[in-house]
């Protein structure tokens, strides 16, 4: 999996309420339910993302409840989130729904700011700074994320493996 | 090896597995609640028509019931139905069930060493010695399908609860005492496993309250090995008991170790808004209140209950506050009505809600308003969790609770039974 876009920085323990305030679950149209995305911490956040971008945080992002959060982020036509810690729900929920998520752990404050462009590589274990030309390393994926990711998600790996294991 | 590897080790036929380490387990109890619509969608999306094994599901029904729209209502249904057809026994409509982290194990669903999966707060059943885990809707759906889903290997922390607690002080003190000290992100994919003295003097209703907490430091999960309270409480249930169970090795006693003096340890609160803004109790006494809640999940089992009842015996609730009393389940419910605990309590002037997620989850029968204040025996309190985001929440054990709720103010159980 490679990732190259723009960025949007965040902060540390961004939880699953203000991905999308809990008021805004029930809502039925996935675009305008989107629309709220940060709304609270982020205001314009939403109108201005442009699809592939990517998203850049500190610690614990998408703590709190295990409510649909991941699919918020790919309705807004997100690239990925790169964090220097995830909350391990909203990880599985990423995998699970073949969205990237790029755990660097060397993440300080002040990298990666609003409107550079990296990229990433997640076989190799490597983000790189266009703007800075700092490196920094990722956790690489093991192969049967890749795989997970190839699928576009597990539940699409899970019935190309249960359909080849009745062959 | 930890409690948490030998489980995992044994569920996914490997003689040993190491922290870090990715592997494949079967899992051994799937608990979907009335809000699990997208795991059934999901599973329907695989494409196989029957789930791998019926018997390794659990279905609780306990946030939005009795059905509070119609929307609630449709999915109710749908759930219902997806029961049906699959031929799911375990199957608790509220009449016959309750919260989903108290059901399934007093039901006999759950014993130790086993891998259980189900929402955030699955956790609460590490108290018997099992990985308890939250996992995404996905997930729930890919392990009914395959009975198997894959797993990191957590590194476990080892809590070492020292010494007897004082008067009052239970598991949720203790809880939110880690909480403050590790803060809600001291143990991100990490185990929390607990040991020491401590343990002897935590019956099996405070030790599920304890390991519910864990999930707010963002633990995969909170764990206690099997000791004599864990036999007693499948004796208690007229359950059979276990009869093998792994203990934890001594030479991962040396693993990363944080030790807390629960001897010396005063009453806990934690405050607006994050459940790991801990102080003593001591510091907000006298704070203005509009409700209390006791009960749900974490606090909601009969030993909780008897001790909000000790508080509120022959006591009336300020007429300034709504107490809402939720028991965990419906067979507590029915104990507490025995016990005369529930007669206490409405001739204390409270109010008592069915066994569900309700209030806690900020989804109905008590939702606070703007310029609410509660304290609240539940674990979230971030702005907006119990309803409108300007209401605050405290967070207390049973007895704070009780004693806040009878004086108006937030107050310690010494304060109101002197």
């Amino acid at each position: 999996v490679i990732l190259s876009n723009r960025v949007w920085r965040l902060g540390d323990n961004i939880d699953t309420d203000q991905i999308l305030p809990g008021s805004y679950i029930n809502l039925s149209d996935k675009t305008i339910r989107a629309s709220h995305c940060f709304e609270n911490i982020y205001p314009g956040f939403a109108s201005q993302v442009q699809p592939g971008e990517l998203i850049v945080a500190g610690m614990n992002f998408g703590c709190g409840s295990s409510r649909p959060s991941v699919e918020i982020l790919q309705d807004l036509g997100i690239g990925g989130v790169v964090a220097q810690s995830f909350a391990r729900i909203f990880f599985r929920g990423g995998i699970a729904r073949g969205f990237p998520l790029v755990v660097c752990p060397s993440l300080q404050a002040g990298d990666l700011p609003t409107g550079h462009s990296i990229s990433v590589n997640l076989e190799k274990g490597t983000l790189v700074d266009q703007d800075s030309g700092h490196l920094f390393s990722i956790e690489p994926y093991p192969k049967f994320f890749q795989e997970i990711m190839g699928a576009r998600g597990l539940i699409n790996y899970t019935r190309t493996r249960l359909d080849s294991e009745v062959r | 090896m930890t409690l948490v590897e030998k489980i995992l080790a044994i569920n996914a036929g490997l003689p040993e597995v190491k922290p870090g380490q990715y592997v494949e387990a079967r899992v051994d109890l799937v608990i979907l609640s009335d809000v699990a619509v997208r795991s059934v969608k999901a599973f329907q999306e695989i494409g196989v028509k029957k789930v791998y094994d019926p018997e390794r599901i659990a279905i609780v029904f306990d946030h939005n019931v009795p059905a509070r729209d119609t929307k609630t209502a449709e999915d109710i249904r749908f759930l219902r139905e997806f029961a049906r057809t699959q031929g799911i026994r375990h199957f608790f409509d509220l009449p016959r069930g309750g919260i989903q982290h108290l059901v399934p194990a007093e039901n006999g669903l759950i014993y130790p060493g086993m891998i259980v999966i189900d929402g955030s707060h699955a956790c609460t059943d590490g108290a018997l010695g099992v990985l308890a885990t939250g996992v995404s809707a996905e997930d729930r759906a890919v392990a009914m399908a395959t009975g198997k889903l894959w797993f990191r290997v957590p590194e476990t922390l080892r809590v070492v609860l020292q010494g007897k607690p004082k008067p009052y002080v239970t598991g949720m003190d203790i809880g939110l005492a880690l909480l403050g000290k590790i803060k809600a992100n001291g143990a991100i994919y990490m185990a929390i496993e607990f040991s020491g003295e401590t343990l002897e003097y935590l019956p099996m209703d405070t030790r599920f309250t304890l390991c519910n907490l864990t999930m707010e430091a963002g633990a995969k999960t909170g764990i206690i090995g099997v000791d004599d309270k864990t036999l007693d409480f499948y004796h208690r249930l007229g359950l059979p008991q276990p009869v093998e169970y792994i203990k934890t090795d001594p030479e991962s006693l040396i693993r990363e170790t944080l030790s807390l003096e629960v001897d010396v340890l005063p009453l806990q609160v934690a405050q607006p808004e994050s459940p790991d803004k801990v102080s003593p109790l001591e510091e907000v006494l006298g704070t203005p209140l509009t409700h209390g809640f006791i009960g749900y999940c974490v606090n909601g089992r009969l030993s909780d209950l008897a001790l909000a009842a000790g508080v509120l015996l022959g006591r009336k609730v300020n007429p300034g506050v709504n107490l809402t009393i939720t028991p965990g389940s419906q067979r507590i419910f029915k104990e507490a009505v025995k016990k005369g605990y529930i007669t206490t309590f409405l001739e204390a002037g409270a109010v008592i809600a069915p066994p569900t997620c309700g209030a806690c989850a900020g989804i109905h029968m008590g939702v606070l308003g703007p310029g609410d204040t509660a304290i609240s025996t539940t674990n979230r309190n971030f702005p907006g969790r119990m309803g409108h985001p300007q209401s605050r929440v405290y967070l207390a054990n049973p007895a704070v609770v009780a004693a806040s709720a009878v004086r108006g103010v937030i107050s310690s159980p010494e304060e109101v039974l002197s």
